[in-house]
């Protein structure tokens, strides 16, 4: 039986660095979820200067942190498998790359068939690596690490997308980021206007209706996307206009 | 002028002529779940929000924090086939169930 990751990987390793690379060890920094942060001082209060030795470690809520300018604070940080999502013709330009992490399957309900069909709107899927490299993962692209460039050296690579795989991503990540939106049944009305279903007026032969609702009431459901077992996404018509 | 039918062509009119309307796709249908992974502790807003050293614990990075699953389209509701409603010399075309 043949790997499937034979097709997905570009396994003659091409000559230049790609969207879709992937590399070991990349840095991956969180910022932490509180809105004070934890700011790094010398011994005598002063704003660290980086260097090795003892430091203090305060709540930001504590002390006056960036009056005199930017401040090192404490962030988590691992390292791990990472994907190049920056767009290849930007690599050589930009000094932060933009990576993904890879995460793997087992402990999550990601379904490994809906994850390789692509039915996750912000999940892209990542089959074995056929040298074994890494097992089946995913990377979830609404999570997007800033990272330098350096951290990604072109010996350390250990995979490459093949062109359909890289075209897939690219479909994925437009997805995951840009897709449009709308409002869905039964969400409250906030501004009154004219609204049309925008799921379905690209399709042939449906009434795609513009409905006047006013604030307060409900969207409906639209009964062309029903038909079809998909939800209505209402959006506000505005006028027609340079913009 | 119709374009004429060859291999590279299939002609899906004389599928659609003999097909059964509203049988042929599994169900499409849009579901969202928020998913945690295995280590993830839940965010104690109040503690978290207040207190930085509390909030930097690797319990919060971004790779611990739950997943949204927004999902469309899931092939998981075809379980298989219930049998053939079209058989011609391109192939067959199988009626799906969508339950066990």
């Amino acid at each position: 039986m043949q790997n499937e990751g034979e097709d997905f990987y570009d396994l003659s390793s091409p000559g230049f660095p790609l969207q879709g690379d992937i590399f070991p060890n990349v840095p991956l920094i969180s910022p932490p979820p509180s809105p004070n942060l934890i700011i790094l001082r010398n011994s005598d209060g002063t704003p660290w200067t980086p260097q090795p030795g003892p430091l203090i470690a305060s709540s930001e809520k504590l002390l006056n942190a960036f009056d005199e300018g930017p401040e090192h604070i404490a962030a988590s940080a691992e390292r791990g498998y990472g994907i190049v999502l920056t767009q290849t013709c930007d690599l050589q330009d930009q000094d932060l790359w933009l990576a993904g992490q890879l995460r793997g399957l087992p402990g999550t309900r990601v379904d490994r068939g809906n994850l390789m069909a692509g039915k996750y709107a912000s999940l892209f899927g990542l089959p074995a690596h056929p040298l074994g490299h890494f097992a089946d993962a995913y990377v979830d692209l609404i999570r997007i690490f800033p990272v330098a460039r350096e951290c990604f050296p072109y010996k350390d690579r250990i995979a490459s997308l093949a062109l359909s795989a890289q075209m897939s991503l690219t479909d994925r990540i437009s997805q995951a980021l840009t897709r449009p939106w709308g409002h869905a049944p039964n969400d409250t009305v906030l501004v009154s206007g004219r609204y049309r279903c925008f799921r379905c007026f690209l399709f042939d032969g449906l009434k795609n209706e513009v409905l006047a609702l006013s604030t307060g009431q409900t969207f409906p459901e639209c009964a062309d996307c029903a038909k079809i077992k998909k939800s209505a996404q209402w959006r506000l018509l505005l006028k027609h206009q340079k913009y | 002028m119709r374009a004429p039918a060859n291999a590279a062509r299939p002609v899906y009119s004389r599928i659609e002529r003999t097909a059964t309307p509203g049988s042929a796709l599994p169900v499409a249908y849009a579901v969202s779940a928020v998913v945690p992974s295995a280590g993830w502790i839940a965010v104690d807003a109040a503690r978290v929000l207040e207190d930085p050293f509390e909030a930097v614990k690797h319990e919060y990075a971004v790779s611990n924090r739950p997943l949204t699953l927004r999902e469309e389209g899931s092939m998981r509701p075809v379980v298989g086939s219930v049998g053939e409603r079209y058989n011609g010399p391109r192939g067959k075309l199988l009626t799906l169930k969508t339950k066990r």
